[in-house]
């Protein structure tokens, strides 16, 4: 689906995340890296996140940080990183002085819908864009608690699901 | 009505809860026509966000008809299609009145303990904690809108549920998530995560960037 929009993908339980950034920009690392995924990450194979995880089932910490790290390491100095992704709660082993020493902005928060949506209206209006394409499941709100299933397996492409009531 | 409740660790329900009404003058009842389950949701199915109660109503996306408005509503009328943004906005505060409407200062009806936690509250918002309010979400039949003049999007004719239902989240999220990254034209974009948020936000910054830019990469989550 991403790969559609004329993107490269990387697969992080396929290869290096961090090398295959570093070829793709000459070894200079992306100029702006967006998470896109939260307090929830999945990189289980990195000492890092396992972790978090353990931390987090003791109430130790309350999230997953290990996107927040990868990007902080892999951004290029001098960079942005946004953070739309989900967080709770207090973290442990954050490589704050990587980031200040880099010179990174921090862009976060939760979205100020209205702020955008007149424009995103006339965009979908005029036809740049339909937001549909990411819909991948439709059911009734009777499925629903199925469907939270599906959707967190990923089962059956599963991207994005649609409830009528 | 039916709805999809909340009672603890994977384990949301279809159940029946009593129908909403408008308790506040400013309140629009929403029959809901279409709604989603968001990648935030999935937080709240693990149980990894605090402060939610057994029996709370669940779901943020979602759009309908008015179908009730109370007496202190001007901006909505009966039988008008509309989208439901997640945040809650009084539209009169400093902070709605700076664009900043994740943060208006007035609908979270749990400020004071929001505040104690986080140093200053977010926005009230639709079917989560009750940390930011604690209002029942729209993965339901009908749905209670508290701020109704400052909390819709209307609809234009001719678009279909599928097309307007993001702009309430995912798509205006990933657009934000661009378009704070100042995408100059030579700009290298990562995305890390290749869910809804994610692939909105590859478009956002394809079409956000200026001319002629054509560098994305994006992480799929696994």
């Amino acid at each position: 689906m991403a790969a559609a929009a004329g993107s490269e993908t990387i697969n992080f339980s396929e290869e290096s995340v961090i090398e295959r950034l570093d070829d793709l920009t000459d070894g200079k690392g992306p100029d702006k890296c967006i998470d896109a995924v939260g307090l929830e990450a999945h990189a289980s194979s990195h000492i890092d996140s396992l972790m978090d995880r353990a931390k987090q089932m003791t109430m130790m910490a309350n999230d997953r940080v290990h996107v927040l790290r990868e990007m902080i390491y892999v951004c290029r100095a001098g960079g942005v990183i946004s953070v739309p992704g989900v967080y709770s709660g207090l973290v442990d082993k954050f490589p704050i002085g990587m980031s200040m020493q880099k010179g990174l902005t921090w862009r976060m928060g939760q979205t100020h819908v209205r702020r955008w949506t007149d424009d995103l209206t006339r965009r979908i209006e005029e036809g740049e864009i339909d937001p549909s394409f990411v819909i991948t499941h439709e059911a009734s709100l009777a499925e629903g608690p199925g469907m939270y299933r599906t959707f967190r397996n990923k089962q059956d492409g599963c991207v994005k699901v649609v409830l009528k009531p | 009505m039916k709805a999809l409740v909340w009672h603890k660790k994977e384990d949301i329900r279809y159940e029946t809860v009593p129908d909403p009404e408008i308790e506040e003058e400013g309140d629009a009842i929403i029959k809901v026509s279409t709604c989603a389950i968001c990648g935030s949701d999935l937080h709240l199915f693990h149980n990894f966000i605090p402060a939610m109660k057994p029996g709370d109503v669940v779901g943020h996306e979602m759009m309908g008809e008015v179908v009730e408005v109370g007496r202190g509503v001007t901006k909505l009328k009966k039988g008008e299609r509309v989208v439901i943004p997640f945040t809650i906005n009084c539209d009169e505060c400093d902070q709605c009145r700076r664009g900043n409407f994740s943060l208006c200062e007035r609908s979270n009806r749990n400020k004071p303990l929001a505040d104690k936690l986080f140093g200053h509250s977010t926005a009230g918002l639709f079917g989560y904690t009750h940390l930011t309010g604690g209002y029942a979400g729209g993965q339901a039949e009908y749905l209670r809108v508290p701020f109704a003049d400052g909390t819709h999007i209307k609809v234009p004719d001719g678009l279909s549920d599928e097309q307007v239902l993001f702009l309430g989240d995912i798509f205006p999220t990933g657009w934000q998530a661009a378009v704070q990254c100042e995408i100059k034209r030579t700009d290298t974009v990562a995305i890390w995560g290749a869910g809804p948020v994610g692939q909105m936000a590859v478009r956002s910054a394809i079409i956000s960037a200026p001319g002629r830019w054509s560098r994305s990469t994006i992480f799929p989550s696994g």
